[in-house]
């Protein structure tokens, strides 16, 4: 049973789903149907240290950094336009893998040159962001764009936190304006 | 009042509790004089009731939820909207030439007992070549909602019907007299290159392409075309043929049939698996052929395929269109399928046009370069399409290839050919 999550909405990944060992945050929006610049969303996922920072700039995750030293969270390929059913851009997460010393996991979605192409979310047909149980594909959150998000351009999706042993998922929704390199640098990513 | 920007949108109850609304549209440029409209579509976005395209022509929705009055003004009754219509979609379309890139100003606002509640306001600099664009749209999400949406086609009402797939629009319904008009066509696109996972694409407009690249596979190339039964209770009908002409670097060509399957292994190196002679809505036709992927490298060149539909005469009046033929070229894990909705081409629509070109495929060395065509034959012409290679590389298309008939002899071949030079080798 998916969770919808209101902004700032907490959910125990390990009490939604117990055992949970492996999760997927996929990306999805229809190909644009009308003429003009393509919409091109990006998945991205920052791992960050206690101080909500990267330990390394390799601990951002994205198109051109697709996975972590520990091998903990794996982007598994950009997806330029939207081709394609269900989800078109996934990241994965392997919670046990995680480094002890990564405390929380901030998972993104940004356009690829929104200010130039002057698009938002809104203008995108059917964006969405959710997370699920790898194992069984079960959805456990998720967030409409295209509806909800629709004026912008960037968005923190939510957190994936350590909390007492067990991991939570926090839903934040919150939008960010610049882009995915800002984005990058306010987690300390030297961009 | 609310002003929406680009791409917003917002719960209709949180401006107003009216259903009972009035919706403006505005465009203003100089010299030029614009449509505006509206579709009702349904939940896949298509106009699957005609009725429900309120524009100068059909003024009012058959229960008159939707009415369109003087100056792009229309009155909405969003409660007497049959639940099959989930979406009312605004759309302002210049009337001639031009683009709405020229627009001085234009709006779309919505109000309620003569006080404005919401207002989307655009301008030319929010637009490039387009000459339709949506403006603004209500639709039903839970509640009703508003999305102001600001993006358009440059192929005009046409593109714009193409879109919300109008299929009987325009055979049953006066058209504006744009769509008479033959519309630029949109810029070529193309789609993202494929991943290294299983992947399949589709195309739907005829000038896009998409690449196969035949190294990260060793087996052949696979070109399956489909058709539907068109539901019109004739079983002599269906019987459509997958054909192939080969353009090798010479400029020579060959032809692939189901009476002249060709070969793998040698010239033409494309080989027909056979005829299929009917076909229903449950059990699609199927006609496959194999390409040998070494086919360009052991030519020394370019090789361009052109894969076409044929309905024999004898097969009695068939608009190939309602059979909605497809091709699908798998190599690997790579599928690229032209998925074209020949229903939006007029041309394609008459009965007693035997051939569609289904597919465009340019192989070089590992690389193939596929596109869906759409071209079409005159109508009652049995000719064949014919490639050439241009001066760019690239291949030009005519329906002049000479008569290829599946049966009938070589009289009447011959009688069909009189006067054409090209044979194919």
């Amino acid at each position: 049973m998916p969770v919808s999550l209101s902004k700032g909405g907490n959910v125990s990944l390990s009490k939604e789903a117990p055992g949970l060992k492996k999760i997927l945050i996929g990306l999805g929006w229809d190909t644009r149907a009308t003429d003009g610049a393509g919409f091109d969303l990006d998945a991205s996922v920052f791992l960050l240290s206690e101080t909500g920072k990267v330990r390394s700039d390799a601990d951002f995750i994205f198109y051109n950094n697709k996975t972590d030293a520990a091998n903990s969270v794996e982007h598994l390929g950009d997806n330029l336009t939207g081709e394609g059913e269900g989800d078109d851009e996934q990241v994965k997460v392997m919670l046990d893998s995680v480094p002890v010393d990564v405390a929380k996991l901030s998972v993104a979605v940004t356009i690829h040159d929104a200010e130039t192409r002057s698009q938002n979310f809104g203008m995108v047909s059917n964006a969405f962001m959710r997370v699920l149980n790898a194992e069984g594909g079960a959805e456990i959150a998720r967030y409409d764009l295209s509806e909800d998000a629709s004026t912008e351009t960037a968005m923190i999706f939510g957190e994936i936190y350590r909390n007492n042993g067990e991991w939570k998922f926090k839903a934040i929704g919150q939008g960010f304006a610049g882009g995915l390199g800002p984005l990058a640098k306010n987690f300390g990513v030297s961009v | 009042m609310l002003t929406l920007a680009r791409g917003q949108k917002q719960k209709l109850a949180d401006l107003t509790p009216a259903m009972q609304i009035g919706a403006q549209l505005r465009a203003l440029a100089p010299g030029l004089a614009f449509d505006f409209s509206c579709f009702g579509v349904d939940g896949n976005d298509k106009l699957s009731d005609d009725r429900y395209f309120v524009f100068f022509n059909q003024k009012s929705s058959p229960e008159g939820a939707i009415t369109l009055g003087a100056d792009g003004e229309f009155a909405l009754d969003l409660a007497r909207l049959p639940a099959s219509i989930q979406k009312l979609v605004f759309v302002v379309t210049i009337d001639g030439d031009g683009t709405l890139s020229q627009l001085q100003s234009g709006h779309f606002s919505l109000g309620t007992s003569g006080s404005e509640v919401a207002r989307f306001e655009f301008r030319g600099s929010d637009f490039g070549s387009e000459k339709a664009i949506i403006a603004a749209e209500i639709y039903r999400k839970d509640a009703w909602r508003l999305a102001a949406v600001g993006q358009g086609f440059s192929g005009g009402l046409d593109a714009l019907l193409a879109h919300f797939g109008g299929q009987q629009m325009e055979e049953d319904v006066p058209t504006p007299q744009t769509v008479s008009k033959p519309a630029p066509a949109p810029p070529p696109r193309e789609v993202a290159p494929a991943e290294a996972a299983p992947k399949k694409v589709t195309l739907t407009k005829a000038d896009s392409t998409f690449k196969i690249d035949l190294s990260k596979s060793s087996g052949e190339i696979v070109a399956t075309a489909q058709w539907i039964d068109n539901g019109d209770n004739r079983s002599d009908n269906d019987d459509l043929d997958l054909r192939a002409g080969i353009l090798f670097p010479d400029g020579t060509m060959s032809i692939v049939t189901c009476t002249a399957p060709g070969s793998l292994q040698n010239k033409p190196f494309v080989f027909h698996l056979g005829d299929v002679k009917s076909a229903t809505r449950d059990k699609p036709g199927r006609e496959t052929m194999k390409v040998n992927p070494q086919i360009s490298a052991s030519q020394r060149g370019k090789i361009a395929i052109v894969f076409s539909i044929y309905s024999a005469i004898a097969n009695g009046p068939v608009a190939i269109a309602s059979l909605k033929p497809v091709i699908e070229l798998e190599h690997g894990n790579q599928t690229v399928k032209c998925d074209l909705d020949f229903s939006s081409n007029k041309d394609a629509k008459k009965k007693f046009v035997y051939t569609y070109v289904i597919g465009l495929a340019i192989i070089d060395g590992n690389e193939v370069q596929i596109s869906p065509g759409g071209q079409v034959s005159p109508p009652a012409s049995e000719a064949t399409p014919w490639l050439e290679w241009d001066e760019n590389g690239g291949v030009n298309l005519t329906f002049t290839g000479p008569a290829v008939l599946k049966s009938g002899g070589k009289f009447l071949t011959g009688l069909l050919n009189v006067g054409n030079s090209k044979r194919y080798v």
